[in-house]
C-alpha cells in the first residue's frame, strides 16, 4: 500500500469526487437503501422541489458579507448575494461562492481528535476541567480579528471569568482600503460620487478582499452616467484589478511611491520637493496638475496600505490638502475595554514557558504568520494545546486537540461588515459532523460543561440587551429574515493624526529586489486552499489555477535567463523557497510579486502542497513588503498550470474599446445568411456584458460553477487544457501592461455554428432563442466546439463524474456529502458529452412555471443568471428582447454596442458594450 | 471504310500493341500467367520474410485492438485532445487512410473507364488496398466519439422518438460517403474477383481450400451468360465508383470546409481533398506494388512501366497539390482576413513550422524527381519518394486540424496539440492491421487479376 491509499483517496480521485453528483446518489435514493423516511410531518412551508431562501452571513479576513443561500429540502446549494447587506448589495465574490464547497468537503474533520486518533468532545472536556485552572493562570486563546460581536462579548466574558487568562490576536495583512497600524487603524471609505479624480499609489481597492463588492459597485456607479466623471490614475508595482480600470496606469516600485508620495506633498504644500529619479519626473509633474485641476474636494489618493508610515502620513496629508472625499471609520475588530495581544507577546510566553494551555480558534498560525517568529517551536514547549477550525491546518497537526469547528452555514453567529454593520449567521443545515460552534467552544472555555448553552442562545444573549422576550422576539426574527441587525453601521470618525514626520528621509535604493505578497485572488490567505473551486479559480491578470508563482518583469526574466514556469530559489533574508517564475507585462522591473495563501501542508486531499508557501519569507512582524529579495535560477521547472497562454489580441477587434470622448462604436453591416430567421413564439432571450463595468473578478465563474454543477478538472487536466468553467474571463493585454477583462460565455448565437454541424441534433436552437446541448443525444462528435468560433463548449474528456465516483462512494469516502451539494435542477453530464453555457435554462423555466400560474408570461426581470446575479458590478445584463421596454433592448441599442467576431455572421445574442478608455488627453 | 478511318483503327492498332508491349508480359501463354498468379497462394510455402512479417503486424494489430479497448474504457481523454484542439490524430488518421482507400477505386474505376489498359496488373491488390484502407478509415470516426456504441444515432433509423440523424451536418454525409464507399469497395473487389476465385478453385488440390474457394466463387462456371453479366455489371459498377470515389473524399473535404473556422472555410477543400487522397493512395500503390512484385515473383506481369506510369501519376498529382497549397496561401492574403493569414504565418512560421516545411518537401519538392525518367524506372527512389509522400500527406491532415484548431478566432483559446502515446499506439496499431490484412489477403486471393490480364493479352493478339 502505497502512503496515499493510507491517505484515502488521492487528488485525482477526490477530484472525480468532487464533481459527482449523480442523482442517483443523493441520499434517499442510493442504491442500497436502508431506512428511507418520509416527512411524517412536514416542515411549514417546505414545498418538495421548491429551494428555500435564508439570508446568512459569510466571513473573508474576519470581515462578513452578507449572502442569500439557496437551500434544497434542506440542503444549501448556492450562494447568493444579500440586496440589503451592504457589503455585498445582492452581489457575491467567488469566496462567497465556493463556501458551499468548504460545507460539505468530505475530507473535513468529523470528531475531536486527540494526538491524531480519533475521540470525543466528552473526552475534552474532561481534559479541560483537569488542565484548566480556575483563574486562568497560563491559559491563552489565540483568535484572528475578531469582528462577532458574541465572540468579543464572550471573550470579554471569558477574561473576567478567568482573570489570569490572555487573549492574543493573530494580524492579517492590511487590507487596501486600511490605513493605520494598531489602534490607530481605521478603514478609509472613499466617497467615489463627490469624487472626479481617484489616485492609487499601489492600492488595489478594486481587488479581491471583503470590501471589493462595495467598492467596485461604489466605483463603477460613480462612473455610469459619464466616464470621465471620474478619472482614475494608478502608479503600481504589479497589474491589478484596480490597474486594470485605470485612465492612466503607470509602472512604479513601492519604493517610487513612497517617493512620489513625499513629493507630490511636498509639491502641493509649495515645499520644495526631493527631486524624483527621471522616469517618474514626468509623470509626477502630470499627476500633480491633474490633482490641481480637479479642484477642493474632487480628488483624493489612495495609497496602499504597504508603504511605510512616513508615506502614509504624507498621503494623508495630501488627502487634507486636497480635501478630499473620504471619510474614516474605526476598524470593525476593535471593541471597547478589550485589547487583545498580539502573536508575537504569546510566542515569547509560549518560549518562556509561561503558557500551560493555548486555545486556538480558527485562525493558522504555523501556515501564515511568519516562521521566523517561530511559533510551531514554541508550540511544542506548551503542554495543553487545542485548536478549533472548520477544515484541517497546518496548525491542527501542531496541537494536542483538534476540534471541528461549525462551517458558517452550520451555525449561530453574528459577523460585523467592512463597515461595521452586523450580520446575522444563521446555519442552513444541521452540523453535518461532529462539531460544535465557535460560541459554544468559548462558553466551554468559560463556564465549562455543566453550563453548556446552545450558540442560538448565546448569540440570541447578545442582541437580546434589556428588551422584553415579546419585543426582541420581533426584532430578532426580522433581523434574521434580513440577515443583518439594521443601524449598527459604524459611525463615521475624523481621519487620523497626522503625526509629525519624525522618522528617516525616503529609503535608500536598496540591492535586490523588492517583494510585494499579497493574499491571492483565489484562496485568499489561505483559506481556500482546500477548496477544488477556488484552487481552479483563474488568476485574473496571469489565469494561474492550482497555485501561486513569482511574478517578475520582463525584462528581468529576461536578463536573469528565464522563462515562464523556470524554477528559482526566492530568497529573502529570513529564508528561501523554491517558486516558478511568470514573466508579467506591466509588472515594475525589480518588483517581484507573489501571492499569499498557497503552499499550505495540511489542507485535505485537494489543496495540500499546492503552491508555494510564504511563510518563511515574511520577518517577524509580517511585514508583506520584503526588501532585499533574491532571485536564483534552480536550473530544473516548477509547475505553473494557467487556462489562458496567450494574451495579445493583435489588430483584431475582439475586446474592443471607444474613446471616453466619443464612445461611440462605428455601426456593423448586417450579415448575411443563407438560413431564414428563426421564429420566436414568446420571449427571446439575450445578455449584454458591459466590458466597462467588468472588474475581472471571476465571481462570474465560480457562481457559474456552482449553480450548473460545472465539475472542476484538476491541474493535470488543466495543463492538457480541458477546463470546464461555462463562463470564463478572458484577459488581454493592454499597451500600458495592465490587463483588461471580458467574460466570454455561450454566445447563443442565432446563426449558430455549432447547429448545422452535429449529426445527431444535439445542438439545437429552441423557441426563446437558446442555443441548448441535449446531453442525452450528444455522441461526442466534438464537432460542434471545433465549429465554435468562441471556443466555449467544454466537453467530458473524462469521467468528470459519475462512475468513478460511484465505485469510491461504494468505499464510504463521503460521496453523499457532494452529491448533496449538486443543483438538483441542472443535470450532472457523463464523459463524453459536450456541455455549455445554458443562460441559466433551469432559472428560466423555473421562472415560467411560476408566471404560468397566473397565466402570465414571464415578466421582464424575472429571469436573471447566475453570472448576473454574482456581479459586483453589475455588467452582466439578461433579458428578453422581444420585451421591446426591457433594458436588454435598450442596450442593444447603445452606441458602444457590439458582437463579438460579429464579422463571421453568427449573430450572437451574448453581446457587449465596448471598454472605455480615455484617450491621451483624458487620462492626462 | 474511308482512308481515314483505317488510318484511325490502324493507329489505334498500333497503340495497343504499344501498350501491350510495355504494360503486358506478351509472349506468356495464358496458362504461365494463371501458373504465375495462382501458384504463389496455392503451391508456394510461406517464407520466413511473410513470417516474420506476420508476426510483426499481428503484435502491432494486437496493439490496435488493445489501445481500442481501452480508449472506450477510459474515453477519448487519453488522446491528447483538449478543449482548443478537439480533434487530433484520429480524424488525421481518419482523412488519411480514407485517402489511401481512394487510389484503389480510381485504378479500377476511372483507368478501366478511360481505357488504361496498364491498370490491369494493378488492379487487383491496389482494390485490396482500398478496401483495408477504408475499412480502417472507418474506424476512426466511431472511436473517436465521446460514447461510440452510440454511433448508430447517424444512421437514420426508425426509432421511438422521431428522431433522425441532422442533415446539414457534413459528419451525417460522412457517414453515408464511408458506408456507400466501403460497401461499393467490398462489391466490386469481390465481383472483379469472381473469375479468378473459380480459378483458384479448379487449380486446388487441397479439398478444404478447394470447397472455399467454391463457396466464394458462387457457381461460376465461365459460360458465355456469365461473362456477358459480368462485363455489363462491372463496368456499371466501375461507372458508379467514380462520382463515389470523387464524393467520398469531397465529403471529407467538407467537413472542414464547412465550418467557419480560418484555414478550413474554403471551397478548394473538396477538390484539393480528392487529388490528395489520388497522391497518397496512388504513393501507397507504389510500395505495395514493388511489394507484391518482390513477394511473389512478378516480375513481368508488374514491370519498370507500370511504375513508370504510376510515377507520373504521382508527379501530376503533386503540382496540382502545390497549386492547391499556393492557392490556399494567396486567397488567405487575398481574403484580408486577419485570422487566414495569421494562420498562415503561423503555418510557415508558428510551433508546427518545422512539420509544414517537411510536408512541402514531401509532398511538393521530393516528387519533383519524377521528372527523370531514370527516377520513374528506379525502384529504391520510387519506393522512397513513395513513403515521403505518405509521410507528408499524413502531416497534411494533421496540420490541416491542428493549425487551424490551436490558432481561432480568439487568442485567449490559443492553445496548441501534443499526442499521447494512446494517440501514436493506435495509428502505428492501425498500419500493423493494414499490413495484417494485406499479409493475408496475398496468401489467400490471387494478388493479380487473371482472367483480365488474359483478356488484355488477347485483345492485343500477343
Amino acid at each position: 500500500m502505497t502512503p496515499d491509499d493510507a491517505k484515502g483517496p488521492t487528488r485525482r480521485e477526490t477530484l472525480a469526487l468532487m464533481s459527482a453528483g449523480a442523482a442517483a446518489l443523493v441520499a434517499g435514493c442510493k442504491r442500497r437503501e436502508e431506512y428511507l423516511v418520509p416527512y411524517v410531518a412536514q416542515p411549514e412551508g417546505l414545498v418538495p422541489g421548491r429551494a428555500d431562501f435564508f439570508a446568512t452571513t459569510l466571513p473573508l479576513g474576519g470581515l462578513g458579507r452578507g449572502v442569500v443561500v439557496e437551500s434544497h429540502e434542506g440542503r444549501p446549494t448556492k450562494v447568493h448575494g444579500n440586496p440589503a447587506h451592504p457589503a455585498s448589495l445582492g452581489a457575491t465574490d467567488v469566496f462567497a461562492e465556493a463556501a458551499v464547497l468548504d460545507l460539505f468537503d468530505p475530507a473535513r474533520p468529523r470528531a475531536p481528535e486527540r494526538e491524531g486518533r480519533l475521540s470525543s468532545w466528552l473526552a475534552f472536556e474532561e481534559e479541560l476541567a483537569r488542565t484548566m485552572p480556575d483563574d486562568g493562570v497560563g491559559a491563552r486563546l489565540l483568535t484572528g480579528p475578531v469582528t462577532s460581536p458574541t465572540t468579543a462579548r464572550q471573550i470579554a466574558t471569558l477574561l473576567a471569568r478567568r482573570p489570569a487568562m490572555r487573549w492574543h490576536v493573530m494580524d492579517s495583512p492590511p487590507r487596501a482600503l486600511e490605513t493605520g497600524r494598531g489602534a490607530d487603524r481605521r478603514g478609509i471609505v472613499p466617497d467615489f460620487g463627490r469624487a472626479g479624480l481617484v489616485v492609487s499609489l499601489g492600492c488595489d481597492f478594486l481587488g479581491a478582499g471583503p470590501e471589493q463588492i462595495a467598492t467596485a459597485r461604489a466605483f463603477v456607479t460613480a462612473r455610469t452616467p459619464r466616464h470621465d466623471a471620474l478619472r482614475l490614475t494608478v502608479f503600481e508595482p504589479a497589474p491589478t484589478l484596480t490597474g486594470a480600470k485605470a485612465d492612466r496606469r503607470v509602472s512604479a516600485s513601492m519604493a517610487d511611491l513612497v517617493r512620489l508620495a513625499d513629493w507630490l506633498d511636498a509639491r502641493l504644500g509649495n515645499a520644495e520637493p526631493a527631486p524624483l529619479p527621471q522616469r517618474l519626473r514626468d509623470e509626477a509633474e502630470r499627476l500633480a496638475a491633474q490633482l490641481a485641476r480637479a479642484g477642493t474636494g474632487r480628488a483624493m489618493v489612495l495609497a496602499a496600505p504597504e508603504l511605510s508610515p512616513r508615506a502614509t502620513r504624507a498621503v494623508a496629508r495630501l488627502n487634507a490638502r486636497l480635501a478630499a472625499p473620504l471619510a474614516y471609520r474605526p476598524a470593525a475588530d476593535r471593541w471597547p475595554d478589550l485589547e487583545p495581544d498580539g502573536l508575537a507577546d504569546l510566542v515569547t510566553a509560549m518560549r518562556d514557558g509561561e503558557v500551560r494551555s493555548l486555545f486556538v480558534l480558527d485562525v493558522d498560525p504555523v501556515f501564515s504568520a511568519p516562521a521566523a517568529a517561530g511559533f510551531a517551536d514554541a508550540l511544542a514547549g506548551v503542554p495543553f494545546t487545542a485548536q478549533a477550525s472548520v477544515a484541517r491546518t497546518d496548525t491542527a497537526v501542531h496541537c494536542q486537540w483538534r476540534l471541528p469547528l461549525a462551517h458558517p452555514l452550520e451555525d449561530w453567529s453574528d459577523l460585523r461588515g467592512p463597515d461595521g454593520t452586523v450580520g446575522l449567521v444563521q446555519p442552513l443545515i444541521a452540523p453535518l459532523h461532529g462539531s460544535r460552534s465557535r460560541h459554544e467552544l468559548l462558553d466551554l472555555l468559560t463556564n465549562g460543561p455543566a453550563a453548556a448553552r446552545p450558540a442560538r442562545a448565546i448569540v440570541e444573549e447578545t442582541w437580546r440587551g434589556t428588551r422584553s422576550d415579546a419585543a426582541f422576539a420581533v426584532s430578532w426574527i426580522a433581523a434574521l429574515h434580513d440577515g443583518l441587525v439594521p443601524d449598527t453601521a459604524l459611525p463615521v470618525i475624523s481621519a487620523p493624526e497626522i503625526a509629525a514626520s519624525d522618522d528617516a528621509g525616503p529609503p535608500a535604493e536598496s540591492e535586490g529586489f523588492e517583494l510585494l505578497l499579497r493574499p491571492s485572488p483565489s484562496v485568499w490567505m489561505g483559506e481556500g486552499a482546500g477548496n477544488a473551486w477556488l484552487l481552479e479559480c483563474p488568476e485574473p491578470v496571469t489565469k494561474q489555477v492550482w497555485g501561486n508563482a513569482l511574478w517578475m518583469a520582463p525584462a528581468d526574466v529576461l536578463r536573469l535567463g528565464l522563462a515562464d514556469g523556470d524554477g528559482v530559489r526566492l530568497a529573502t533574508p529570513q529564508g528561501a523557497v523554491e517558486v516558478p517564475v511568470l514573466s508579467v507585462r506591466g509588472q515594475h522591473p525589480g518588483t517581484l510579486s507573489l501571492a499569499l495563501g498557497y503552499g499550505r501542508a495540511e489542507a485535505g486531499p485537494i489543496g495540500t502542497g499546492i503552491g508555494t508557501a510564504t511563510a518563511l519569507l515574511l520577518p517577524t512582524d509580517g511585514a508583506t513588503l520584503i526588501a532585499g529579495a533574491t532571485v536564483t535560477p534552480l536550473g530544473r521547472r516548477l509547475p505553473v498550470h494557467r487556462t489562458q497562454l496567450h494574451f495579445e489580441q493583435g489588430p483584431r477587434d475582439i475586446l474592443r474599446t471607444v474613446s471616453a470622448a466619443e464612445p461611440r462604436l462605428p455601426p456593423e453591416p448586417e450579415t448575411p445568411s443563407f438560413y431564414p430567421p428563426w421564429e420566436y413564439a414568446d420571449h427571446a432571450w439575450a445578455m449584454v456584458i458591459d466590458l466597462d463595468r467588468c472588474i475581472g473578478c471571476n465571481a462570474c465563474t465560480i457562481a457559474c460553477q456552482s449553480e450548473n454543477n460545472v465539475p472542476v478538472v484538476g491541474p493535470e487536466e488543466v495543463d492538457r487544457g480541458r477546463i470546464m468553467h461555462w463562463m470564463r474571463v478572458d484577459t488581454y493585454s493592454r499597451d500600458d501592461g495592465a490587463p483588461a477583462f471580458q467574460p466570454v460565455p455561450c454566445m447563443h448565437c442565432e446563426k449558430a455554428p455549432c447547429e448545422p454541424v452535429c449529426p445527431v441534433a444535439a445542438s439545437v436552437h429552441d423557441g426563446q432563442g437558446l442555443n441548448v446541448q441535449v446531453y442525452n443525444r450528444c455522441v461526442g462528435t466534438r464537432f460542434c466546439q471545433a465549429n465554435c468560433p468562441y471556443k466555449v463548449r467544454r466537453f467530458n474528456f473524462q469521467d468528470y463524474s459519475g462512475a468513478e465516483a460511484e465505485r469510491a462512494a461504494a468505499d464510504g469516502a463521503g460521496i453523499d456529502l457532494l452529491a448533496a451539494l449538486r443543483n438538483p435542477e441542472v443535470s450532472v453530464r457523463g464523459r463524453g458529452v459536450m456541455e455549455k453555457c445554458t443562460y441559466c435554462v433551469q432559472r428560466i423555466e423555473r421562472a415560467r412555471h411560476e408566471a404560468s400560474r397566473d397565466d402570465e408570461s414571464i415578466p421582464p426581470g424575472a429571469v436573471r443568471t447566475a453570472c448576473q446575479d454574482a456581479c459586483p458590478t453589475e455588467a452582466i445584463t439578461f433579458g428578453d428582447l422581444a420585451a421591446e421596454t426591457s433594458a436588454i433592448a435598450r442596450l442593444r441599442d447603445d452606441p458602444r454596442h457590439y458582437a463579438l467576431l460579429g464579422e463571421l455572421g453568427t449573430r450572437p445574442r451574448t453581446t457587449y458594450l465596448a471598454r472605455i478608455e480615455a484617450g491621451e488627453e483624458d487620462g492626462a | 471504310m474511308t482512308a481515314t478511318a483505317t488510318e484511325f483503327h490502324d493507329r489505334r492498332a498500333d497503340e495497343a500493341r504499344e501498350t501491350a508491349r510495355r504494360y503486358l508480359p506478351t509472349g506468356m501463354r495464358p496458362d504461365r500467367i494463371t501458373a504465375a498468379v495462382a501458384d504463389p497462394v496455392l503451391e508456394r510455402r510461406f517464407g520466413r520474410l511473410w513470417w516474420t512479417a506476420f508476426l510483426v503486424s499481428s503484435t502491432l494489430t494486437l496493439v490496435m485492438i488493445a489501445s481500442l479497448i481501452w480508449l472506450v474504457r477510459e474515453g477519448v481523454g487519453i488522446w491528447g485532445i483538449n478543449t482548443t484542439n478537439v480533434w487530433g490524430f484520429a480524424i488525421a488518421n481518419y482523412v488519411w487512410w480514407i485517402g489511401i482507400g481512394n487510389a484503389g477505386t480510381l485504378i479500377s474505376s476511372m483507368l478501366l473507364l478511360t481505357r488504361q489498359r496498364w491498370r490491369t496488373s494493378i488492379s487487383r491488390f491496389a482494390e485490396a488496398m482500398t478496401l483495408f484502407a477504408a475499412a480502417i478509415a472507418g474506424l476512426f470516426p466511431i472511436f473517436h466519439l465521446g460514447r461510440p456504441w452510440l454511433f448508430y444515432w447517424l444512421v437514420p433509423y426508425p426509432d421511438t422518438m422521431d428522431l433522425m440523424p441532422q442533415w446539414r451536418s457534413p459528419l451525417v454525409w460522412d457517414f453515408f460517403a464511408i458506408a456507400s464507399y466501403l460497401i461499393f469497395s467490398l462489391l466490386f473487389w469481390y465481383t472483379g474477383a469472381l473469375p479468378d476465385l473459380a480459378t483458384m478453385r479448379d487449380r486446388a488440390r487441397n479439398g478444404i481450400a478447394r470447397r472455399i474457394y467454391g463457396a466464394f466463387a458462387l457457381g461460376w462456371r465461365g459460360s458465355a451468360r456469365h461473362w456477358h453479366h459480368y462485363e455489363a455489371f462491372y463496368r456499371a459498377m466501375a461507372a458508379l465508383g467514380v462520382p463515389l470515389v470523387v464524393s467520398v473524399h469531397s465529403v471529407v473535404g467538407m467537413d472542414f470546409a464547412a465550418g467557419l473556422m480560418p484555414g478550413w472555410n474554403e471551397s478548394i477543400f473538396p477538390p484539393y481533398f480528392v487529388v490528395g487522397a489520388m497522391f497518397s493512395g496512388f504513393a501507397m500503390v507504389v510500395v505495395l506494388a514493388a511489394l507484391i512484385r518482390r513477394g511473389l515473383g512478378l516480375h513481368r506481369l508488374i514491370s519498370l512501366d507500370h511504375f513508370d506510369a504510376m510515377a507520373r501519376i504521382l508527379l501530376f498529382a503533386s503540382l496540382v497539390m502545390s497549386l492547391s497549397y499556393a492557392t490556399e496561401w494567396f486567397f488567405a492574403w487575398y481574403s484580408g482576413d486577419h485570422a487566414e493569414r495569421l494562420l498562415v504565418r503561423f503555418e510557415f512560421a508558428g510551433l508546427y513550422a518545422p512539420l509544414y516545411w517537411t510536408m512541402i518537401l514531401c509532398n511538393c519538392i521530393v516528387p519533383l524527381a519524377f521528372v527523370l525518367r531514370a527516377a520513374r524506372r528506379s525502384l529504391p527512389v520510387l519506393i522512397g519518394v513513395a513513403v515521403l509522400i505518405n509521410v507528408g500527406m499524413w502531416l497534411e491532415r494533421i496540420l490541416i486540424i491542428t493549425e487551424t484548431l490551436s490558432r481561432g478566432h480568439l487568442p485567449s483559446q490559443w492553445r496548441t496539440y501534443a499526442p499521447t502515446i494512446w494517440d501514436w499506439l493506435l495509428l502505428l496499431g492501425t498500419l500493423g492491421f493494414f499490413a495484417w490484412m494485406f499479409l493475408i489477403f496475398v496468401r489467400l486471393v490471387p494478388s493479380v487479376s487473371m482472367h483480365e490480364m488474359k483478356a488484355r493479352l488477347r485483345e492485343v493478339g500477343a
